[in-house]
């Protein structure tokens, strides 16, 4: 089944089409809220609340346009959300892999060491940089996804990659010496 | 070369190296480098941490969520969502209303006339649907500059 037409049955009161919506891209949401909220439960109730406030607000979706993107603007809205609540800084979990999916050729601590220079980073300039790298996103579809400037986006990711790099040089990943 | 020169040719320089158009040329960045030491070290790093993070790929946990939302959509009922705001605005509102229209018919002329101005530029604001004082609201990073 199409989108287009998953949503239009939505629309019509099938509920159970928004099936094909949530199967369909619940894995890359996740994704995306772990990247943002380096939290495991905290990414979870976010998904599952912006899945909701997606059904709630179907109608207003514009079916010219894709959904994941229109649906990554509310995902991203619950995961920022999280990070306001926080009370307290999250505890980062060396063991468990958040971000990266273990590439071949890679040794797994140069993979853990450069997950966790993005897990010090803040959720938002974690979010650029993966959207960035991991996605491929070009500026202008960060721009529109991050609903800022393309100039904004260029300084951030700038900032971003720096911190990043300060980070990798605190853990001694020289970026230089990994092949993968 | 000044601070800011550099910071604009090191965020050019990213962007061509992401296969993006920058607010410099080509030229005028490798001009800039040759003459720039700063500037050199600040970037061949940056761009091996570039290259690093491309080779990468994003974890996709596999999750099975259907359940938990199947149930909430059939529900209908957002859990999260507290529901005291929606009754203290249906009594507060109106109990409100009716107390300030109290003090406004007894109060003394003189609050008339910090009054009226005050509502007349609400009601300019509203209308004129802009923001009169300019205030910048947007998120800016720690040591980021706008280019």
């Amino acid at each position: 089944m199409d989108d287009p037409v998953a949503i239009e049955k939505c629309r019509a009161g099938d509920k159970e089409a928004f099936r094909h919506l949530v199967e369909r891209y619940q894995a890359e949401a996740m994704g995306h809220a772990l990247a943002i909220l380096a939290d495991c439960e905290d990414a979870l109730d976010a998904v599952q609340d912006a899945f909701f406030d997606a059904y709630q607000a179907l109608g207003r979706f514009d079916l010219s346009r894709q959904f994941y993107p229109w649906f990554y603007t509310i995902l991203r809205n619950r995961c920022f959300k999280q990070v306001a609540k926080r009370k307290k800084k999250v505890e980062l979990s060396e063991a468990e892999a958040m971000i990266l999916e273990p590439v071949r050729g890679m040794r797994p601590e140069d993979r853990i060491s450069l997950e966790q220079a993005l897990l010090e980073l803040s959720p938002a300039e974690r979010e650029l940089v993966t959207l960035k790298h991991l996605d491929g996103l070009s500026y202008e579809e960060l721009a529109e996804r991050l609903e800022i400037p393309i100039g904004t986006v260029m300084s951030r990711l700038y900032h971003a990659r720096r911190r990043l790099r300060e980070k990798l040089v605190d853990t001694r990943l020289e970026a230089k010496e990994i092949h993968p | 070369m000044t601070e800011i020169d550099c910071e604009n040719v090191r965020v050019a320089a990213m962007a061509i190296s992401d296969g993006e158009e920058s607010t410099l040329t080509k030229e005028e960045i490798e001009s800039h480098l040759l003459n720039c030491a700063a500037c050199r070290e600040e970037i061949e790093p940056l761009r091996a941490t570039n290259q690093l993070l491309s080779s990468q790929r994003r974890l996709k946990p596999e999750v099975n969520l259907w359940p938990t939302i199947s149930e909430r959509i059939h529900s209908n009922v957002e859990t999260r969502q507290p529901f005291r705001w929606r009754v203290l605005l249906l009594f507060g509102l109106p109990l409100f209303g009716y107390k300030f229209f109290l003090l406004l018919v007894q109060a003394a002329p003189s609050l008339w006339s910090k009054l009226v101005p005050v509502i007349l530029m609400i009601a300019i604001f509203t209308y004129l649907k802009t923001n009169p004082f300019k205030i910048n609201s947007d998120l800016k990073l720690e040591g980021e500059t706008i280019v």
